[in-house]
């Protein structure tokens, strides 16, 4: 049974399945309806440490260098204009294989090119992050973001994070300016 | 002034300012059409009495009023005088024969008594665009935003009208708004829309078909066949429906409703709720998503263990009037609310269940109340004969086995007492 979770809520990945080890996180959003320059939307995963930030440029899994160092994330490619049913993106994560000085695996989306194209996600309608085990396929947790956003270029749309042992999901929904550039220098990637 | 760029939404009330607010697109381009569309909350268009433009520059009460000029158009909003379903306002720009960006400005600029306000450039935003959304109000969480668009459509208002939900004649043609004569009736979108339904009912949901013709028979012999309302359906959650679940009963209940929504309504939409300790605002379901909609609501809410109609009753209020608390004088709308409410057993809070039903009697929002099964219901029937109430409000019908009920039987079950609702509502100034 799917849990739909609010902005800021979060879940017990293990508790909620307590099989789950391969994970699939799929993102999604609206092609855009009216006449001019598509969305490129791009998502990418942070592997970071308890301190917030990534260990090396490596920790970066985006359209550009799909695979963690470890292997335990992998982003599955780009698609470029959010057509099609279902998720738009999709990263896979391996619980198992997570390094353990990772805490926190954070999910994001940002705009290609969003200042040249003049585009912010408050144009953006209908984005979605879920999460369903790779081995099953069922779906066990999902987060609408609504439409709360305005000029932000980036949002962290959920993380994957460890916590007394458990693995849980966060709904987070929170919108910078500035891209995928300033999103990746929040957390300590070197540009 | 605030100077927006697009993309960017904000609070009203962040701004400062409030309704009624006065709306100014300055443009100074010959043959540029301003119009103010009413929308719902998927940019639907909710009838032409909704589009403020040269041919009908005033809603029906008044919300929306326009003084369009050659080089400027000047609009005047009153946010809180809006019917339910209108949601989003939004003011667009267009042109027959040349891009809307060709004006020599484009400026969008908002205002009211208490503040200076807020503008919008739009026209950097825009490239060959014949067709421009420029700027929409919108309700999110109960309150009035606004969004700077600056999109649209290059194809020109025949791309908008069909972007809202409308349909255009035939390609080519221009749009039925671009034609009309300045002295003839406002564009028609009702019966086109009802058209257009029926083609995406046989494509995406044909087992509806044969439903809405009987739903169409039973709304003729009561004079209801040009009758507009939004509909809402409300279920049981609670754990004792569980059987009518897992057979498919529900989904075919809501399949029946839908294709009386698709007579009321011309977006051919449902809104539906769900209840069991507590009630769930889940959103609509259209002719596209009715296949397999119940199984995939109960995916994201698992059957509960108690019923609480009162918190069903108190989650439409809020939807459709922004409040379910006490109501000290009736309030008017011009479109009315009819509610189909499936419940297998009584409920745990009569009290409160009552009192929620005598204060919506003051609203425009009718209740049928479904019993499903052999229960004895003497709450409902209670519910039905309620007294101190503004008007009566409320029927109580039960079927037994609603699955094999005949369909005009079933359509004239769910209509009895809507009839003569509707014309007391109106004689009570409800509607």
């Amino acid at each position: 049974m799917p849990i739909t979770l609010a902005k800021g809520g979060n879940l017990s990945l293990s508790k909620q399945d307590p099989n789950l080890t391969k994970a699939v996180l799929g993102l999604g959003w609206d092609v855009r309806s009216t006449d001019g320059q598509d969305f490129d939307l791009d998502a990418s995963a942070f592997l970071l440490t308890a301190a917030g930030k990534v260990r090396a440029d490596s920790d970066f899994i985006f359209y550009n260098q799909m695979r963690s160092s470890d292997g335990s994330v992998e982003h599955t490619g780009d698609n470029r204009t959010g057509a099609g049913e279902g998720d738009d993106e999709q990263i896979k994560i391996d619980l198992s294989r997570v390094s353990a000085d990772v805490q926190t695996v954070s999910f994001t989306v940002t705009i290609h090119d969003a200042e040249a194209r003049r585009q912010s996600f408050g144009q953006v309608r209908n984005a979605f992050i879920r999460l369903l085990n790779e081995q099953t396929g069922a779906e066990i947790v999902r987060f609408d973001l609504g439409e709360d956003f305005s000029t932000e270029t980036a949002v962290i749309f959920a993380e994957v994070y460890r916590n007394a042992g458990e693995w849980k999901f966060r709904a987070v929904g929170q919108g910078f300016a500035g891209g995928l550039g300033a999103l990746a220098r929040n957390y300590g990637i070197s540009l | 002034m605030t100077q927006l760029s697009a993309g960017e939404k904000r609070k009203l009330s962040d701004l400062g300012l409030s309704s009624p607010l006065t709306v100014t697109v300055e443009h100074g381009l010959s043959g540029l059409d301003i119009s103010a569309f009413g929308l719902t909350a998927e940019r639907k268009m909710v009838g032409d009495d909704y589009i403020a433009f040269y041919n009908n520059p005033r809603t029906p009460q008044g919300e929306i009023t326009a003084q369009l000029g050659d080089a400027q158009a000047t609009f005047s909003v009153d946010l809180g005088k809006l019917p339910a379903n209108v949601e989003r306002v939004m003011f667009t720009a267009t042109h027959d024969s040349q891009a809307v960006a060709s004006a020599p400005q484009l400026k969008v600029s908002l205002g009211s008594l208490q503040s200076g306000g807020v503008s919008f450039d739009v026209k950097s935003s825009l490239k060959a665009e014949k067709a421009a959304m420029l700027l929409e109000l919108y309700k999110h969480s109960g309150e009035w935003r606004l969004g700077a668009v600056g999109q649209g459509f290059g194809g020109g208002l025949g791309d908008l009208i069909v972007y809202f939900g409308g349909e255009v004649e035939a390609p080519g043609v221009a749009a039925p708004a671009a034609q009309a004569a300045p002295s003839g009736p406002p564009i028609s979108l009702k019966k086109q829309a009802q058209v257009r339904l029926d083609k995406q009912i046989a494509a995406q949901a044909p087992q509806l078909v044969s439903l809405v013709k009987q739903a169409e028979v039973s709304l003729r012999k009561r004079g209801l066949d040009e009758h507009t309302a939004r509909v809402a359906l409300v279920l049981d959650i609670s754990a004792s429906m569980s059987p009518l679940y897992r057979s498919g009963v529900v989904q075919r209940v809501a399949e029946k409703t839908l294709a009386l929504a698709s007579r009321f309504d011309d977006d051919g939409r449902m809104d539906v709720f769900l209840f069991g300790l507590r009630a769930h605002d889940v959103g609509e379901i259209g002719i596209e998503g009715v296949t397999g909609a119940i199984d995939n609501l109960l995916k994201k809410h698992p059957l509960e263990g108690g019923t609480m109609y009162a918190q069903a009753v108190q989650s439409l209020r809020k939807h459709y009037f922004g409040s379910a608390g006490p109501r000290n004088s009736p309030l008017r709308q011009p479109t009315p609310i009819y509610v189909i409410f499936i419940t297998d057993g009584e409920t745990f809070d009569k009290k409160e269940s009552e009192a929620q039903v005598r204060e919506a009697s003051q609203e425009p929002i009718f209740w049928k109340f479904v019993g499903v099964g052999k229960e004895k219901f003497e709450f409902l029937q209670k519910l039905d004969d309620l007294t101190g109430r503004f008007i009566d409000n409320a029927d109580f019908v039960q079927i037994e086995n609603i699955d094999t009920t005949q369909g005009d039987q079933l359509y004239e079950m769910l209509l009895q007492e809507y009839d003569s609702y509707l014309e007391n509502a109106k004689r009570q100034g409800l509607l």
